[in-house]
């Protein structure tokens, strides 16, 4: 309901959490934003602390960084971070697929016809390659290679881009002094009891246990699993996906690097769910992700040391409970949830960070002047809740297109997928063909490299691509290939490109 | 593979083009020659462009060959006597924003507070080059003030034909439609004849003499008048003839097959018309485009909607995006079908919601969820997909002085001056870009 009472302006904007989604959230506002008109202010709590983990990203962080006017170089340092090209899946799909899915396209069209219909007319001529050999950014993984695709002069290929690996709490703490540099006010704190006023019921202020009050017109629960103020206060419904997504818990360790570190991220299966290996400049971010349901935490922990081959003395984050899902509405009231109080899907793809990033620019496209806002309310929840959809589809199919014998694949594969999912994978069968929107995450290149990597293979190809012979259609993935390659001989490591550039913590 | 395109239209020949790309196509058009009702001359959205990569047609091939002009902004006006209500808007930015400010917001905090007399739409470089007669090719180079927009299309609807025609030799013609046997891998039926449903008349057309200030013009100009939105497009090179089309907003059946009343309707706005048509209309929901495995047919009714913005070789252009996106398999298990209706609909309906734009505008609408929320925030609803971009929108319904009604937080922090200045210095870039052209 629109509020009946004279428009109140916004002047305080107070944002519950220090996190990664909290200091995000103050550091892009405080861009926006100038303090003498409007105060930031950020309450968190030491001794909550934050989730810790969260170190994979994908490119559009750069996007986030660069409206920002962050320097790459600085911001590199700060975080010991390292180059991503893309996502390793070893053991998904059946117990012995290594597949790669890049931040790149894959091979080159030929007058308009797809890539994948030449790839598969060119395996009828005796092709054997799999199909994520013809992608730029996979070949450069394999290699440990990396250097930015502008400065590839042609006729070298320049078809890729790339993320980061990153120390979140090096992030948060980076972002932490941009936003205080430009007024943000850091409040420390637990917060004890949250202030509503009648008659709308509009949040007014939190009460801090150390007897601060801080008081604002909007509020941003940034206070992570919690939801202290989406989910307990405003009783915001959360849509839960359990039923699609069978994990439900996390173990992190932090090792050290024993080589230098690959500009990939892995995601390696297990029986019950999946690890993570994540390489900064002189340490990895190692996880477990299991369904408690089919593995208990000791067990998993056990397997997860064994795995990188730690003692048990190394300091444990976990386990970590999650469920994964949505809020049916982000923004209740006066308050806007972003980040983990605002939903869950587990980081095989990397996605939090950039659900949080989108929502910080919905929200700052939508941002009222003053409490009478009903309708940018109702276009923000509509366009969060787009976003997490496609996202989540996208991690589902990884689950649901499996062939390994184990328990939980099996339980997996036998799962009610959503009917936009199931459309979209037999049409892919069927004939190829992914339909994509406009909006939203992922796009062909990222399906098709989950798609075939998993061992689903379409039964047909475009009309178009008989342009070709199959013969032909070899020759032309080869000759693509043979520019790759001669693209990654040279391309430099990615350990000598990070210490040419200057980016390695001193 | 061997395609037989049913209906020698126009509809017929795009695809006919398009296909020819693929050597390995054998494609045969069947049918009588058909204008389809189609206007003489006719405007298409920037959209068009895709249609050109598709189809393999250089743009300076199209520009050289086919009777055409570029369409950069439209003229609506809502009083034919009063200069003053005229309102512009184009395919293109307005201004230039300051920060996380977007220049509509800028200008409406000084328009609240009445800091500027000037109208938003000549903070369009479009704008400007279309009231002064003037075009320059846009840019590539995002650094660029003519990467600022882009341009539509006034086409010259015969001369379009004829080029498609004569630049797919290949394309096999027959007068009749062969017995539909198995002979054929694919069949495209442009020509299916409108549904059983009643059709509604939806809009008359005819050709008049141009007025001097429509020739040579890169506008489109809209009346609102008693009838319905009139449109008038001319071409130099079309004998001076303006091409009109009012879209009504009711005629009675009866009236329909009248030719005297429509006779009468049409002398209301001149005396020497010619070429006086009157096409019929499914209401729009019920128009759709069938996809069979093997056979896909593309209403007539639907490749001809009419409205103020869009044409048939929009619709048209649409539909054959759609259908190379969705490229007919052998066998495909009607999988395509629904996703092709679904994306080809969605589009469809994208230009339907700008045209319904102007029209919920003249009617004073007040549940309009566009109009609403930009009044509210200053944003535009973001549908997916959208072929209509947000700025146009932005352009339209600034034009008609649809304002947020607050300013955003991002213009309260700049003072009235700085955002004077801001404004200035773009008029000033912008008006000497278009002396310069
Ligand atoms: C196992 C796991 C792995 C992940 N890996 C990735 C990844 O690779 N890539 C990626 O993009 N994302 C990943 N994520 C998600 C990512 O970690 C989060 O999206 C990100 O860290 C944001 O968290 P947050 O800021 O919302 O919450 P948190 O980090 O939990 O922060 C919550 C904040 O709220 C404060 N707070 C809570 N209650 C109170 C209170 N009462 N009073 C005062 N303050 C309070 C806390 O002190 C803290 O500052 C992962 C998540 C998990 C669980």
């Amino acid at each position: 309901m629109q509020s009946v009472s004279r428009p109140k302006l916004i002047k305080n904007i107070v944002i519950l959490g220090g996190g990664t989604a909290g200091w995000m959230t103050a550091a892009a506002l405080s861009k926006a934003l100038k303090p003498d008109n409007i105060q930031i202010k950020l309450v968190e709590s030491e001794q909550i602390g934050t989730v810790g983990v969260g170190e994979a990203t994908i490119p559009h962080i750069r996007t986030f960084n660069s409206l920002l006017g962050i320097s790459e170089s600085e911001f590199m340092q700060a975080t010991e971070a390292t180059f991503k090209l893309g996502i390793q899946f070893k053991g998904w799909g059946n117990k012995d697929s290594d597949y790669f899915h890049p931040f790149s396209d894959f091979g080159e069209a030929y007058q308009q016809i797809n890539f994948q219909n030449l790839y598969l007319k060119a395996k009828q001529a005796g092709l054997k390659l799999p199909f994520d050999n013809f992608s730029t950014a996979i070949a450069a993984s394999r290699e440990k290679k990396f250097c930015f695709a502008q400065n590839l002069p042609p006729p070298l290929l320049n078809n890729y881009s790339y993320a980061y690996h990153l120390n979140a709490t090096a992030y948060a703490r980076f972002l932490r002094q941009y936003s205080e540099q430009r007024g943000v006010k850091r409040v420390e704190g637990k917060v004890t009891a949250i202030k509503t006023k009648l008659p709308d019921g509009d949040i007014c202020s939190l009460t801090l246990d150390n007897g601060k009050t801080v008081a604002g017109e909007l509020f941003i629960d940034c206070s992570g699993f919690r939801a202290l103020l989406i989910g307990q206060l405003l009783k915001s419904d959360y849509q839960d996906w359990s039923h699609w997504l069978k994990c439900d818990s996390a173990i992190a360790i932090q090792s050290p690097l024993h080589s230098s570190p690959h500009p990939y991220t892995q995601a390696i299966a297990h029986q019950a769910g999946w690890y993570w290996h994540i390489p900064l400049q002189t340490r990895c971010g190692n996880g477990i992700v299991y369904s408690s349901q089919y593995l208990s935490d000791q067990q998993a922990l056990v397997q997860l040391q064994a795995k990188i081959g730690l003692s048990k003395n190394a300091r444990i984050n976990g386990p970590i409970r999650f469920r994964p899902g949505v809020r049916q509405r982000a923004w209740v009231k006066n308050c806007i949830a972003i980040g983990l109080s605002s939903g869950f899907l587990e980081p095989l793809e990397s996605t939090s960070i950039h659900l949080i990033q989108a929502s910080i620019f919905k929200l700052i496209e939508l941002m009222p002047a003053d409490n009478q806002f009903a309708l940018a309310r109702a276009e923000y929840n509509r366009l969060i809740n787009y976003e997490y959809n496609t996202v989540r589809d996208f991690i589902i199919l990884h689950y649901y297109l499996n062939q390994r014998k184990e328990a939980f694949w099996q339980d997996c594969q036998s799962i009610d997928i959503p009917d936009s999912l199931k459309h979209k994978i037999e049409t892919f069968k069927l004939t190829g063909i992914l339909t994509e929107n406009q909006q939203g995450l992922f796009f062909k290149p990222s399906w098709q490299s989950v798609l075939f990597g998993q061992g689903l293979t379409p039964k047909q190809t475009d009309p178009r691509a008989d342009l070709m012979t199959n013969q032909q259609a070899l020759d032309f993935v080869l000759r693509y290939l043979d520019k790759q390659d001669e693209t990654v001989r040279q391309m430099p490591g990615h350990d000598c490109w990070l210490n040419q550039i200057g980016v390695m913590r001193q | 593979m061997k395609i037989l395109i049913l209906g020698n239209n126009l509809a017929a020949w795009m695809t006919a083009k398009a296909l020819s790309v693929y050597s390995h196509f054998e494609v045969t058009i069947a049918g009588k020659k058909s204008s389809n009702n189609l206007p003489a001359i006719q405007s298409a959205l920037p959209y068009f462009d895709e249609y050109l990569k598709l189809a393999q047609i250089p743009k300076n091939e199209f520009t050289q060959q086919v009777i055409n002009q570029p369409l950069l902004a439209h003229q609506v006006m809502t009083n034919i006597n009063n200069a003053s209500q005229q309102h512009w808007f184009a395919f293109s930015e307005y201004g230039a924003p300051l920060g996380p400010l977007e220049f509509h917001q800028a200008f409406a905090r000084l328009k609240h507070n009445r800091w500027v007399k000037d109208d938003f739409c000549n903070y369009s470089l479009a704008v400007l080059q279309a009231k002064h007669g003037k075009y320059q090719v846009s840019s590539k180079n995002p650094n660029s003030a003519y990467s600022t927009y882009v341009n539509g299309y006034i086409i010259d609807t015969a001369s379009f034909i004829h080029y498609l025609q004569m630049s797919c030799p290949k394309v096999k013609q027959l007068d009749a439609i062969p017995p539909l046997t198995a002979a054929h891998d694919l069949i495209i039926n442009c020509s299916i004849a409108p549904s059983k449903m009643p059709l509604t008349a939806n809009s008359i057309s005819w050709l008049e003499p141009s007025c001097q200030k429509f020739t040579g013009q890169y506008h489109k100009t809209i009346e609102m008048t008693a009838h319905g939105l009139l449109s008038k497009l001319a071409l130099p090179d079309n004998k001076n003839m303006s091409q009109c089309q009012l879209t009504l907003n009711h005629l009675p059946d009866a009236l329909s097959d009248d030719q005297t009343a429509i006779n009468r309707i049409v002398a209301q706005y001149t005396q020497q018309a010619s070429d006086i048509r009157v096409s019929k209309q499914l209401t729009p929901a019920e128009n759709q485009a069938f996809y069979r495995a093997s056979h896909i047919a593309f209403d007539v009714q639907w490749q001809q909607l009419k409205s103020w913005s869009y044409s048939a070789i929009d619709t048209i252009s649409v539909f054959i995006v759609n259908l190379f996106e969705h490229f007919p398999r052998r066998n495909d298990n009607q999988k395509l079908n629904s996703i092709f209706t679904e994306h080809y609909t969605k589009q469809i309906q994208s230009l339907q919601r700008y045209d319904q734009l102007l029209h919920a505008i003249f009617s004073k609408e007040t549940n309009n969820n566009s109009i609403n929320l930009f009044k509210e925030s200053g944003r535009i609803l973001q549908l997916d997909p959208d072929l209509i971009k947000p700025d146009w929108i932005i352009g339209l319904l600034m034009s008609f002085d649809i304002i947020p009604a607050k300013c955003s937080p991002y213009a309260n922090q700049l003072t009235e001056a700085q955002l004077v200045s801001h404004c200035e210095k773009i008029k000033s870039v912008f008006n000497q870009k278009v002396k310069n052209i």
